[in-house]
């Protein structure tokens, strides 16, 4: 009998069912998002088939979608946190790796492939270092490849973030690319204003 | 001809069938031997594996998945068409491109559903058209191992867990060939551990470690037999290899249990070859125990009986609700016909008092007058007092089963839960032991409505009595809203069929009796429309109450014990001063009897204060009968003998009658007498008024859950090692944000402090814990949250100090 006393008491506290979980790697997280999700659940009644919309209204604010940010959105919706990661992980438009400040998705619909989108692509990867869907250590910018966009007759053409440019060409690209990164700059300057105004429409 | 009765063309052939009714059923109700993966008849339609394709022939061509397609009318189908056959096989060709095959070191060789398809279709593992996709192996989890490179994504294992179980540990990650059935960032598994997505692997891509062994399947013998862990009663099938268990499932279709298991019933089966086992008789000699003949030690014992009786002083005894009805029997013919004496006792297991002294008086009998079926088909379920899914895991899969397929809500009112709540529509989280106000209110309300049977006896006292107990008094003494607790008085109201479950459970807050009477008040003057289901602790606690066993409280019998009254004490499978709380003041009790006799498969504490132990066959070792918790009656089958020299509680009852020159009735009789123990038949219901309630005691402190926690409730399970290795050990567990205002981190040693008593336990921060309240095992040993628990279900605040 003492024997299985000892049993039970060299358990870790830490190990088992119903046990505690060991603490998903540390991430700062704006505590906004928490606040999008509260606010999203209290006007949108109904449970699990808010959730699509919901992960939508998230990454539309962080621009990815981190895994506490996940068990949280489970939590809320009475889910539980591997049904939601297993919509996140179907779904191509959903991340859970960070984004850029600007995100640079590089259109490889047909009429931008043919008019030499990787091209773009490779003079994009140059500039910022980028592998495609990496993001630069500062986390100013993004890379990836997005299928059609719709916005064919601007082909070879890009989006910044919400916005469209067109028409490129290795040339543009680097003028484009340069403008982001002195305006990036501006932003830090404090004179410049309040940080993170880009991202609000 | 019925309007909801089709006829379809089945290979020639007509057949009738319901509307809505699945196709693969009909066909397979025509034993055609359709193949299938990822079809369970427990689960929703899946449509994944498209191997029980068939050819429909009626101008709506094509290949069409049997499972997912209902029956329509002038259906004509094929199934065997060199297309069926080639599409099968080449549904297969594609499975096996991506599926490891070690079949002749694989642990379901033998036994697996895809081996037995492959060579049924002649398949050959050859073609490959890109490399497989290399996954590791998830060895890190207890008790199961997940092999993602021998899964063909049926996705049994995932809605299983999602759709019966309600817990959703592991999902489908990621799509095409990247897709992987995983826990959130591949954790390893923290879940229920109930097998049943290991049992219903159609291959070997999920593993039970135990089970793991060099037995092939065909030279396994196959035994079906009854779980008595619990009063669920499930079936399970046990695999034997010379009188070992080597595996364990369960069938769906088969028992109550529909194919179910808990980590109790799946892999508690270690317990029987657990070496502290006792195998010979234990006398007292020289104030030490030592082993001796059951000769002997029966012979010790019937003269200790006869110098009792010769001294006129009492005989006792006190059983466990695990007896079979055939051994409760024998034991109550042993000590009141035999020895003349009416003090036998049941318990205090959880239950007893709930149907003895709640349900009883009210319902005329101490049974409960809803069963399973009720509670599958009653528009409206509520629970009240716990989780089942703490204290009985078949009732918890039921009420999954119910929401989630069939969306049919079930309310849950209690104050400590373990992730049932996340279904329930609505959980109301009471303030503790406020269960009757919520009843009471809802009674009220009814009665206000005109909805309640006036015509039971003492309606009008009874309803009169409820006066007080309004919205506004129920939402104070519950801490529930009083909106709330108005919409389940409507959704009761409205409900054609109703089952009020009553949970009992060793450490749940309030009193079991008080409850179960206010619940079956309610229930009596709802009508013929409602049902009172309560969930009793121990295997056969109902088939115990009908035997006769209770006639006495143990408390009692235990008060006498200790002035000294008693001259002979008999305890059946009861360990009171081990397993029992501690106010009994049980170890004064047994010192104050002149002679006590412990029958139990262990050297309990209660053994080790004995002057005879004798030593018993538990579970699964026995042969009998035994009335299940939803009144189902339960064949218990001996599937492993008990190691040798130890026999079964009533085989010893007899030898002991007979050493004592007491004539017991033969087999035939007691078998008879057992089979009519089953009551059904409903006595007149009688309401009492209710009395004066006092509000829930307000918690300075955190409130203790110190009730059943799922793996083991701290007695005769506690003594398997694999259901140890899976509870979470002696750790008290807090909520993230209670364990943040107090400083404490996972691993820390704290005291646990409740009216100048303490235990030292360790820290655990688990989310599942609700705010205000700390988790912590009973354990029934040295540092058990038993330690604090006072009389009769009586809330416990405790402090948590670091130490």
């Amino acid at each position: 009998m003492a024997e299985m006393q000892n049993d039970i008491t060299n358990v870790p506290a830490d190990s088992g069912a119903f046990g505690a979980r060991a603490p998903v790697e540390e991430e700062v997280i704006d505590p906004e998002a928490y606040r999008i999700i509260d606010r999203y659940v209290s006007e949108h009644p109904g449970g699990q088939e808010q959730l699509i919309p919901l992960l939508h209204r998230v990454q539309e604010h962080l621009g990815y979608l981190p895994f506490p940010v996940q068990e949280y959105v489970a939590g809320k919706l009475g889910l539980s946190p591997v049904e939601v990661y297993a919509v996140v992980s179907f779904y191509h438009f959903f991340t859970t790796t960070p984004r850029g400040r600007y995100q640079l998705k590089v259109c490889m619909g047909t009429a931008c492939f043919v008019n030499n989108a990787q091209t773009i692509c490779d003079v994009l990867g140059d500039l910022s270092g980028l592998e495609l869907g990496g993001v630069t250590e500062d986390r100013l910018f993004s890379l990836e490849q997005v299928r059609c966009i719709g916005a064919c007759g601007l082909a070879p053409a890009l989006m910044v973030n919400d916005e469209a440019h067109g028409h490129l060409t290795p040339v543009t690209v680097r003028k484009l690319f340069r403008k982001l990164k002195s305006a990036a700059r501006k932003e830090k300057d404090p004179a410049g204003g309040e940080a993170d105004s880009e991202n609000e429409h | 001809m019925d309007e909801r009765m089709v006829t379809i063309t089945v290979n020639g052939q007509e057949v009738e069938a319901e509307t809505g009714t699945g196709l693969l059923d009909v066909l397979r109700r025509l034993d055609l031997d359709i193949p299938t993966l990822c079809h369970d008849d427990r689960l929703t339609p899946f449509g994944g594996c498209r191997l029980c394709v068939v050819e429909r022939k009626d101008g709506r061509g094509g290949m069409i998945p049997a499972c997912s397609t209902p029956v329509q009318r002038g259906m004509a189908i094929e199934t065997e068409t060199e297309a069926v056959i080639e599409s099968r096989r080449r549904n297969l060709q594609l499975l096996v491109l991506n599926h490891r095959m070690e079949c002749p070191v694989c642990e379901r060789s033998g036994d697996c559903r895809f081996q037995d398809l492959i060579y049924l279709y002649g398949v050959p593992e050859e073609q490959l058209l890109f490399e497989r996709i290399r996954c590791p192996r998830d060895e890190d989890s207890p008790v199961i191992v997940r092999d993602p490179e021998k899964c063909i994504l049926c996705g049994k294992c995932v809605r299983l867990c999602d759709e019966v179980q309600g817990v959703a540990e592991i999902g489908l990650i990621s799509r095409g060939l990247d897709a992987v059935v995983t826990t959130m960032l591949d954790r390893p598994l923290n879940c229920e551990f109930c097998g049943q997505c290991v049992n219903a692997c159609p291959v070997g891509a999920l593993i039970a470690k135990p089970y793991v062994n060099e037995i092939p399947a065909w030279l396994r013998e196959h035994r079906t037999t009854v779980c008595s862990c619990c009063s669920c009663g499930c079936e399970l099938d046990a695999e034997l290899y010379e009188g070992r268990i080597v595996r364990v499932t369960s069938s769906p279709g088969g028992g109550p249990n529909d194919g179910t298991l808990c980590a109790k019933g799946w892999l508690g089966w270690d317990i029987l070859s657990n070496p502290e086992r006792l195998t010979r008789p234990l006398v007292r000699r020289n104030g030490r125990l030592e082993e001796a003949s059951w000769d002997e030690a029966l012979g010790v014992v019937a003269d200790a009986a006869s110098k009792a009786r010769g001294e006129g002083r009492r005989i006792a005894a006190i059983a466990t609700p695990r007896l079979t009805n055939e051994d409760a029997l024998l034991l109550r013919h042993l000590v009141e016909d035999g020895l003349g004496s009416d003090w036998v006792g049941l318990g205090p297991e959880a239950g007893v008092r709930a149907l003895q002294e709640g349900a009883g008086p009210v319902l005329g009998g101490a049974f409960s007058t809803a069963s399973l079926q009720d509670v599958k088909e009653a528009d409206l379920v509520l629970v009240l007092r716990g989780d089942p899914g703490r204290t009985h895991p078949l009732l918890k899969n039921v009420l999954i089963r119910r929401h989630r397929q069939r969306e049919l809500p079930f309310a849950l009112a209690a104050t400590f839960t373990g992730g049932l709540e996340r279904h329930a529509r609505p959980f109301l989280r009471l303030a503790p032991g406020s269960e009757p106000a919520v009843v009471r209110f809802l009674a009220r309300e009814l009665a206000g409505q005109g909805l309640l049977d006036d015509t039971v006896q003492g309606y009008r006292e009874w309803e009169a009595s409820l006066e007080s107990c309004t919205g506004s008094w129920a939402a104070g003494v519950t801490g529930v809203p009083e909106e709330v607790l108005g919409q389940l008085a409507r959704e009761i109201g409205v409900a054609r069929k109703v089952v009020v479950v009553v949970v009992t459970g060793r450490g749940l807050p309030g009193d079991e009796a008080e409850a179960a009477r206010e619940a079956a008040s309610l229930v009596a003057a709802l009508g013929g429309k409602a049902g009172l289901l309560v969930l009793g602790e121990k295997a056969n606690l109902q088939g115990c109450l009908h035997a006769g066993l209770a006639r006495k409280s143990p408390r009692e019998l235990l008060e006498a014990a200790g002035t000294g009254e008693l001259g002979w004490l008999y305890l059946v499978g009861q360990d009171p001063v081990g397993a029992w709380p501690r106010y009994l003041a049980a170890r004064d009790a047994l010192k104050g009897s002149a002679f006590v006799v412990v029958q139990d498969a262990f050297l309990t504490d209660s053994a080790r204060a004995a002057d005879v132990v004798l030593p018993a066959a538990i579970l699964i070792e026995r042969d009998g009968t035994g009335i299940g918790t939803d009144g189902g009656v339960r064949l218990y089958t001996r599937i492993v003998d008990p190691p040798d020299g130890v026999l079964q509680d009533g085989v010893i009852v007899r030898r002991l009658a007979q050493r004592m020159g007491v004539g017991l009735p033969s087999e035939a009789d007691i078998g008879a007498a057992a089979t009519g123990l089953v009551v059904r038949e409903q006595l007149r219901s009688r309401l009492a008024p209710v009395g004066r309630m006092g509000a829930a005691p307000k918690a300075e402190a955190f409130l203790l859950d110190a009730s059943p926690q799922l793996f083991h409730s701290g007695s005769t399970t506690a003594r398997s090692s694999r259901l140890r290795e899976l509870a979470p050990g002696i750790t008290v567990r807090i909520s993230p944000a209670d364990a943040q205002a107090a400083g404490l981190s996972n691993g820390d040693a704290v005291r646990m402090v409740a009216d100048g008593r303490e235990v030292l336990l360790k820290a655990g921060i688990d989310h599942r814990v609700a705010p205000g309240t700390v988790v912590a095992p009973w354990q029934c040993r040295r540092d058990g949250a038993s330690r604090l628990v006072g009389e009769g279900g009586k809330v416990v605040t405790v402090q948590l100090r670091r130490s």
